[in-house]
């Protein structure tokens, strides 16, 4: 069969094999933005053969994006393509057993519901907290796992929100305002730790679809430039309003 | 008493990744991060001991606290 030959060291692997392989060409997620985080996440889930990968991304192509958001190239930039088409475009060249939906919109209110309603997984490729508590308040309400994921300078964090671990709002019970924190125009960032965090979601990705009892439960941290790496334990907080005592009677 | 300040991101830039900080009885988080001159729009997670805190949380000797900036590029 065609999946043998094109997943083979995938399936090899102990992790995955052949059951994990079909769990994963049944498999539907939603990556939220389609840059540096994005557009690798896309280019994971696509070759490692999930059935299904919806791109939602408002944003065209500019140069400036080349030096880290690796599916799209100096035309894509010059036509000022949009970002979710583009890499649809281009992933469906390198899978296209792989139904890929680009949209192009910003998530808000309006659609998160809709864009997270019929997937397995959620996958943060935003560059804002707006779109993330957006995002992690919708999957709270239908106990749909996501993974967070930022990068700043040389380094990232990221973190499964799964339905009975902590979520975003118990580690930070507000987001930060928008213009309150730096920004990757404002500190940089290296295209090695938006490979690497972008990595780290796919794989939790692959783990959570497949249904592995191996899917992280910490906070990972990583800084590039001064080679550190660390997981943090972390708890839902009582205090949190989605997670904590006071939102169970709520609900 | 003495506490272990653990930095992330980029709050370790002139400061360090991990610090023992002397602080009298009674300090609270906010004080720690005063002595580490972190601004309060530069905490985005904040875990003593693995749990999420306030800034008005007091401190024990001991206590590991993490912080981390908000770190929200994509």
């Amino acid at each position: 069969m065609e999946g043998s030959s094109r997943y083979g060291r995938q399936i090899a692997f102990k992790g995955v094999g052949e059951d994990g392989q079909a769990r994963l060409s049944r498999a539907r997620a939603a990556v939220i933005g389609v840059g540096a985080l994005g557009t690798a996440i896309a280019n994971s889930l696509a070759r490692a053969g999930f059935g299904f990968v919806r791109l939602v991304d408002p944003d065209r192509v500019e140069l400036g994006n080349l030096q880290r958001q690796a599916l799209f190239d100096e035309d894509d930039a010059a036509a000022g393509s949009f970002k979710a088409e583009a890499a649809a475009a281009r992933l469906s060249r390198i899978n296209s057993t792989v139904v890929l939906e680009p949209i192009v919109a910003r998530v808000d209110a309006s659609n998160v519901d809709a864009v997270i309603g019929d997937v397995d997984v959620v996958l943060d490729g935003t560059d804002n907290f707006e779109s993330r508590y957006l995002v992690n308040d919708a999957c709270r309400r239908r106990r749909l796992p996501w993974i967070y994921g930022g990068v700043l300078g040389d380094s990232g964090v990221s973190m499964n929100v799964l339905p009975d671990g902590p979520c975003l709002r118990c580690l930070m019970p507000e987001a930060p305002e928008p213009g309150s924190y730096e920004t990757t125009a404002e500190a940089g960032v290296l295209n090695q730790i938006t490979a690497i965090i972008a990595s780290i979601e796919s794989a939790e990705a692959m783990k959570i679809v497949i249904g592995s009892p191996r899917v992280r439960r910490t906070l990972a941290s990583i800084s590039l430039w001064d080679a550190s790496f660390h997981l943090l334990e972390v708890a839902r907080a009582p205090s949190c309003p989605l997670c904590g005592p006071s939102a169970n009677v709520r609900r | 008493m003495k506490v272990e300040a653990r930095l992330f991101a980029t709050l370790r830039e002139g400061r360090g990744k991990v610090l023992g900080i002397e602080l009298p009885e009674g300090a609270t988080v906010a004080d720690l991060a005063a002595r580490l001159t972190i601004g309060r729009k530069d905490i985005a997670i904040l875990l003593v001991g693995g749990r999420d805190a306030a800034l008005d949380k007091p401190l024990s000797d001991g206590d590991v606290v993490s912080i981390f900036p908000p770190v929200g590029g994509g």
